[in-house]
């Protein structure tokens, strides 16, 4: 990793660091009152309680909840993107890597903090440390939780030591923050060694945690009674919705910050036709889940079921459900296997209606299920409240402040790993092809380009 | 040169701190469920799978501030002043 041979080469990339424009203050200022507004309705929120919301008996968790799985759920497009490509050695993932990073370590502070919102007391959480129960998968949440934020931390963190370490040796502002961070890296071979060591152990231990924090959540709900949530398919049906809703959301940051920040010839269409593809795969899973899901409860036909699946396919939450299977299956089908339509604009509408369909999935689990107990009690109705919907705003807000605020400080793609792919990634690539094609006298081996 | 060297130490010592904030976090952490797993067997619920999991999740703190120590050291003793020193 030569520091400064193509450091002319990737200026653009530092230049979000030291030149902010009047468009950027004039969004910042816009999420920051979206997000001061969301702080205020919390504090009403916290001042006169719970009944500031639209939560009731029987329908006792809503939106908070619901936003609750779907940030965690957008945390997996850092594990899928970054670990699982990082592991197959995908080299199409180099400028990626570091924005769907970001992207998670975000989403699960947001994330994290709507179980305590949604307690009323936030003190309340201290009663999971003081005699929470072992057997309780809010516990088990909680620390698969902490456990991945911890994991995704670091592995956000080790890879962009080189990158701090430029940073500090260009001065400027924040030098003596990038000093303390780059801990003494100068790029010697040996760093290089213990860094990419690290890296290795990492992206192989925060898959099997990427997957377990989706799976405990999903047992929040799989572990009951409830009618429409005790289903043995909801683990890994909550992560193949986890990784759908994380492609989606990664791809509309890239194109948001590609276009914010003119990274057109670091983030190329062929970045987002594999992503897409990867939607498409994605979006063709969920389907199957949902199917075998909604059919298993069909054939078996026991009443209490039966209450929530036709309140969700004929009765009052029908439109959000078929809302949501437009927004999941029938979009992403018909823009993503039609070359035609396949573009980065299509790639990038049916991105916003994964994720739209993501939320309302959350919203189609949580509320009918609850609105329709076994106990003889009538239908529930939850209507959310202003300070539910804006604390959702909020969050949404929170997340493109946060993402705005690391571009200020860190390159939003990693320089030492392009700088890296364009030294040594055809070489290795082609050692790689000789060794899986098979050799004939006839046929060349693959030369070096 | 005093105050460049008293830079030097001050931006070690902060380094010191924020590696040490992973292994206060691995600590909390195993201290937690010491206290759940030794209320659990109090109130007689404690299920051994249960106990089990909680053994691995701590596991996996301790082995994140690892690799987190091994990157600290590896960076600080491998750097080219010290090669060349």
């Amino acid at each position: 990793m030569d520091n400064h041979q193509y450091l002319d080469e990737d200026e653009i990339l530092f230049r979000p660091i030291y030149k902010t424009g009047k468009g950027f203050y004039a969004l910042a200022c816009a999420l920051a009152a979206i997000v001061l507004f969301g702080l205020i309705m919390y504090i009403r929120q916290f001042v006169f309680g719970l009944g500031e919301t639209g939560m009731n008996e029987p329908v006792s968790w809503g939106f908070y909840i619901i936003s609750f799985v779907f940030f965690i759920g957008i945390s997996h497009a850092g594990t899928l993107i970054s670990a699982i490509l990082r592991l197959s050695k995908a080299e199409w993932r180099r400028p990626i890597t570091r924005m769907a990073e970001v992207i998670t370590g975000i989403v699960l502070i947001i994330g994290g903090l709507h179980p305590i919102i949604d307690l009323g007391r936030p003190d309340r959480i201290l009663h999971l440390v003081e005699r929470g129960r072992l057997q309780s998968p809010l516990l088990w949440d909680f620390t698969s939780v902490s456990a991945y934020f911890t994991a995704s931390s670091i592995y956000l963190y080790i890879p962009l030591i080189p990158d701090i370490a430029l940073l500090r040796d260009r001065g400027g502002r924040f030098h003596k923050l990038y000093k303390i961070l780059a801990w003494g890296y100068d790029g010697s071979e040996k760093q290089k060694h213990a860094l990419e060591r690290a890296i290795n152990i990492l992206m192989v231990m925060v898959i099997p945690i990427a997957v377990s924090v989706h799976t405990i959540i999903s047992w929040i709900f799989g572990m009951t009674l409830q009618p429409g949530w005790h289903s043995t398919i909801f683990g890994p049906y909550f992560v193949v919705g986890a990784i759908y809703s994380g492609i989606a959301a990664l791809i509309i940051v890239m194109i948001a910050f590609r276009k914010a920040y003119h990274l057109e010839n670091y983030l190329k269409e062929i970045h987002f036709k594999y992503l897409g593809t990867l939607l498409m795969v994605m979006s063709l899973l969920w389907f199957y889940f949902t199917f075998a899901e909604y059919l298993t409860t069909f054939y078996g036909h026991e009443p209490p079921e039966m209450r929530v699946f036709d309140y969700k396919f004929v009765g009052s939450y029908a439109p959000w459900f078929w809302l949501m299977v437009v927004c999941n299956f029938i979009i992403p089908v018909v823009f993503l296997s039609n070359k035609k339509l396949k573009t980065m604009g299509g790639i990038l509408t049916t991105s916003i209606a994964v994720v739209i369909g993501m939320w309302l999935e959350r919203l189609i689990i949580i509320v009918p299920s609850l609105a329709n107990p076994r106990l003889p009690y009538p239908t529930g109705i939850y209507v959310p409240s202003l300070t539910e919907i804006s604390l959702l705003a909020a969050a949404i807000a929170a997340f493109i402040l946060g993402f705005m605020g690391f571009s200020k400080l860190f390159p939003l793609i990693s320089v030492w790993e392009i700088k890296e792919g364009r030294k040594e990634s055809v070489k290795e690539v082609t050692e790689r092809l000789n060794e899986y094609l098979p050799t004939s006298k006839h046929v060349k081996v693959i030369e070096e380009a | 040169m005093a105050n460049k060297n008293n830079e030097e130490r001050s931006i070690k010592f902060m380094q010191g701190l924020s590696l040490a904030g992973i292994w206060v976090l691995a600590t909390s952490m195993t201290l937690l469920f010491i206290n759940l797993i030794h209320i659990s067997y109090q109130v007689k619920d404690h299920q051994t799978a249960s106990i089990a999991i909680s053994i691995v999740a701590v596991v996996v703190f301790w082995i994140l501030a690892g690799v987190l120590t091994y990157v600290f050291i590896g960076l600080h003793k491998h750097s080219r002043k010290e090669e060349q020193a």
